[in-house]
């Protein structure tokens, strides 16, 4: 999803989180799979993403052998979406096989759909309907409801990547904003179950947004911060965490003084309360590993966040537990974890603590792993 | 004199419904390309959720002011298209009706088109969005589509959409042509979609070879759908290669693929790189080939040349039915598809017209025997009536004769090894019930002097000598005479036995067993 000036895939900072944060979770993920799985053939790994053009992500995990590529359709087991169709096509071409989705992600998750999330057979809404004209509207229309539900069965993934690269909260958005509700909507289709009718029993979840905005409203300020509220209320040892690491535990001060160190601490436990919602819940045992760093840009410097984490069901899950309760792993989990975003550092990445010779080295290694699938692209314009 | 006009509507119509299927239109596009220079041109549908369409080249490319030329009613227009240099690595030009462009409104009602030219000049990103509802739009007179209702107003052109030109970035653009659609057709989208649910779907592999297992494998295209269809029917009409010199036997195809090979131009669908869908080897049968040599013919005063072969696998229908026939290529665009009635071929050859496929590559001339389509040929064209009269000849005179004596032989073949192996059911048969070796007199070399009209029987220490009469003579039908021996040897050994119920006995059985294996 990401464009403009900056050539995101080259950069050496976001390289080290792909090697060091995603490329672990993935193996991580192929190894429960792996161990998982049941008959002759085992199942391989199904992957979503943002990715950008060049899907240096999918080549990563192609040349790590974390993706494994079918013999005659590649990589039919990637799907990805992207606003431009011109980078899906793009993207096709490095990664062939993947399944690609054009289009604006968040709007097409959140359409307005009177099946909602019941998938029925995506081509029923390309029939030529009996009460409207052949016009741009209502062919539009069909497509985007083919599109929906054509993306709703691709599910559920093995690893999604949400790699955004843009605000989470947007203040033109209502509360809680398109993205989180999207978001919500992923989760739930994360519950559908595999073709042979098994059920995921997790997930792994990358998602990268910018600190900010700047201009975040205080509807976004106040959930982010009632969230911390009641997190702090419910487990006192989180405000000892807290004055350790700032010097006081006043949330009102944080938010207007450090923002940046309120975003840090609000945002991921968002994403844990989303799961949550969902019936998932986030792995204690690693919590949200956070990694940030700097970007340059024409209107000056800005601050990227990776999360990563491991998802797991609840068990029991809904249908078999008492209206608006958690499991207990589960709310033993979220506590754990929300401690660990309150007393663990976040990692910083910056030029001064990679290895670049050896994060360009494996950058040329999967920038050659392209090369095989899309030579032309590498030929003289 | 009063000239004669075509009313504008009739050509307004042309822009939405040209082609018979979405391939015939996307061929258009890919003969632009070639003609454009283009090295590659790669078709996406978005597989397989088929929502969108791009179709790109690395060709030449044209100039923002080219484009505006070919909107302003240039589309039609042969004034207005820039005359041809030589193409690239020899190639002869294809040349176009002009609509091409335009043909995809058949898939779908807008796209962006976006090219940056090679040979200087601006580049441009444009919109195009076709009107909706066109056709009623014409009657209805509609102002959105007449510019002027003046009927005096010679030649009238017509609004078929609009265009809108968009950001261009010259520096990220690549040299070529870009056409992406956004408002595929629904009813497209849903039949690419409906046959991937076919019970007989097979996911296409993304090598061709291994594609080509799978449609050699099925009776018609209809078992793989509409999106195997696409990627059949490009294959067959784009100037592509095929998969390998040894693609036909009796390298058939040699010469023709050197020179295809040579025009370097490739067409990628979805990853797919395309060749030409013919592989036709081992047949346990062979195959009777004819390679028609360059032949050129005058026909009112210009020449029609063209070359190619016709190939018949022996006793073995072509798989799929759409490479049954003959396919007509000009300028190696193949046009429509196989022709199956062997270009009308006027005598019913039966089950061996399955048997036939064939290529006529025109390299001069039967372009004005072309229906608008680009699809079909006006068949009373003197040029097509002169091919199809060559053709014709070479079918009657040459290769339906071989055919004929082939099957002769293949049948005196499957004769002889069938009366071979009845024989041998026969001394099986014996052997079993007399527990001894069994050996027919003279076996192999049997001459008709040597035998004759009774069955004798020589019981030795552990072998038994059968003297069986000359089948032929024996007076019952020709296909029953070998039984009739047989019948006769098995009466002959069960008349040994001591009494009636046990010579009974061993008939029955014998018998038995050798109908069992007959």
């Amino acid at each position: 999803m990401a464009d403009g000036a900056f050539k995101y895939e080259d950069c050496l900072l976001k390289h080290h989180v792909r090697t060091h944060a995603w490329l672990p979770l993935c193996k991580r993920r192929l190894k429960t799979i792996r161990h998982t799985s049941t008959g002759k053939k085992q199942r391989r790994l199904r992957y979503f993403t943002f990715c950008a053009v060049g899907a240096i992500d999918v080549l990563m995990l192609d040349v790590a052998k974390v993706i494994c590529r079918s013999e005659s359709r590649g990589f039919d087991n990637v799907v990805f979406f992207d606003k431009s169709p011109e980078f899906v096509l793009e993207t096709q071409k490095s990664i062939p096989g993947a399944i690609g989705f054009p289009g604006n992600f968040v709007n097409v998750v959140l359409l307005e759909d009177l099946d909602e999330d019941d998938v029925v057979d995506a081509t029923s809404y390309l029939s030529s309907p009996t009460d409207a004209a052949d016009e741009y509207l209502v062919r539009e229309r069909q497509r985007m409801l083919a599109k929906r539900h054509s993306f709703i069965q691709r599910f559920p993934f093995d690893v999604i990547n949400l790699d955004l690269e843009q605000f989470l909260f947007q203040p033109k958005h209502d509360l809680p904003g398109k993205i989180i509700n999207a978001f919500r909507k992923v989760f739930q289709w994360q519950q559908r179950p595999l073709i042979n009718g098994d059920k995921l029993s997790g997930f792994s979840l990358m998602f990268t947004t910018q600190i900010g905005p700047p201009d975040i409203t205080d509807e976004y300020l106040n959930m982010l911060h009632s969230n911390l509220q009641t997190n702090i209320d419910a487990d006192a040892s989180l405000k000892d965490c807290l004055t350790k690491y700032i010097g006081h535990a006043d949330l009102n001060k944080l938010r207007s003084e450090h923002f940046e160190i309120f975003f840090k601490l609000g945002m991921p436990k968002i994403f844990a309360s989303t799961l949550m919602e969902a019936d998932w819940y986030v792995d204690s045992e690693k919590g949200i590993s956070i990694f940030e760093f700097e970007r340059p840009s024409d209107c000056g410097p800005y601050k990227i966040l990776h999360l990563v984490m491991d998802v797991k069901r609840k068990e029991p899950p809904k249908e078999k537990r008492p209206p608006l309760t958690h499991s207990a792993v589960a709310q033993k989990a979220y506590r754990d974890v929300v401690r660990k975003i309150f007393c663990e550092d976040i990692a910083v990445v910056s030029d001064g603590n990679i290895d670049k010779a050896s994060l360009q080295q494996n950058l040329e290694l999967i920038k050659s792993r392209r090369k095989k699938y899309y030579p032309e692209a590498y030929a003289e314009n | 004199m009063p000239q004669i006009k075509v009313h504008e509507k009739a050509l307004a119509h042309l822009s939405r419904g040209l082609y018979r299927s979405p391939a015939s239109a996307l061929r258009e596009l890919v003969s632009n390309a070639w003609d454009a220079n283009a090295q590659m041109i790669r078709i996406d549908t978005n597989y397989p959720n088929f929502l969108q369409l791009s179709v790109q080249d690395n060709g030449d490319g044209f100039t923002k002011s080219d484009f505006e030329s070919l909107m302003d009613g240039g589309i039609g227009n042969s004034a207005k298209r820039p005359t041809h240099e030589p193409l690239i690595f020899n190639r002869p030009i294809i040349g176009r009706l002009g609509i091409g462009m335009l043909g995809i409104a058949q898939i779908c009602g807008s796209f962006t088109i976006t090219s940056k030219p090679k040979k200087g000049g601006d580049g441009f990103r444009a919109h195009i969005r076709l009107y909706d509802l066109l056709k009623d739009k014409l009657d209805r007179k509609d102002k959105e589509v007449y510019v002027s209702d003046d009927e005096d107003v010679s030649p009238r052109e017509i609004d078929v959409g609009e265009y809108t030109f968009e950001g261009f970035d010259a520096e990220k653009a690549k040299y070529g042509t870009l056409i992406i659609s956004d408002d595929i057709h629904p009813t497209f989208v849903r039949s690419f979609r409906k046959s991937l649910e076919y019970e007989t779907f097979k996911q296409p592999p993304l090598e061709w070879t291994k594609a080509l297992r799978i449609l050699n494998n099925v009776h018609s295209l209809q078992e793989l759908g509409d999106y195997w269809r696409l990627l059949w029917e490009l294959s067959a009409a784009c100037p592509v290669p095929y998969i390998s010199d040894l693609a036909l036997p009796k390298h058939l195809i040699i010469e023709e693929q050197e020179r295809l090979a040579s025009y370097n131009f490739k067409v990628v669908v979805d990853g797919i790189q395309l060749y030409k869908p013919v592989n036709l080897r081992n047949n346990p049968e062979g195959y009777t080939i004819k390679k028609i040599e360059p032949t050129t013919l005058k026909i009112y005063g210009k020449d029609v040349s063209f070359h190619g072969y016709i190939l018949v696998q022996e006793g073995l229908q072509i798989k799929p039915d759409e490479l049954r026939g003959i396919m007509i290529r000009i300028k190696n665009i193949g046009i429509g598809y196989y022709d199956y009635s062997l270009l009308d071929y006027r005598i019913n050859e039966g089950p061996r017209s399955r048997w036939v496929t064939g290529e006529i590559f025109v390299d001069e001339g039967l372009e004005d025997a072309l229906n608008i389509d680009r699809d079909s040929f006006n068949r009373f064209h003197p040029e097509f009536r002169a091919i199809q009269e060559h053709v014709h000849q070479i079918l009657q005179k040459d290769i339906f004769p071989r055919v004929y004596k082939q099957i002769d032989v293949r049948s005196k073949k499957r004769a002889k090894e069938k009366q071979e192996k009845r024989q041998e059911y026969l001394k099986a048969t014996i052997a079993e019930s007399v527990k001894k070796q069994v050996k027919i007199k003279g076996e192999g070399k049997i001459s008709k002097a040597e035998q004759s009209q009774q069955v004798e029987v020589v019981q030795k220490s552990n072998v038994v000598e059968l003297h069986l009469p000359n089948a032929e003579d024996l007076k019952t039908k020709k296909s029953a005479q070998q039984l009739a021996s047989a019948i006769l040897a098995i009466f002959e050994i069960a008349n040994e036995g001591n009494t009636n119920e046990k010579r009974r006995e061993v008939f029955k059985k014998l018998l038995l067993d050798l109908l069992t294996k007959w």
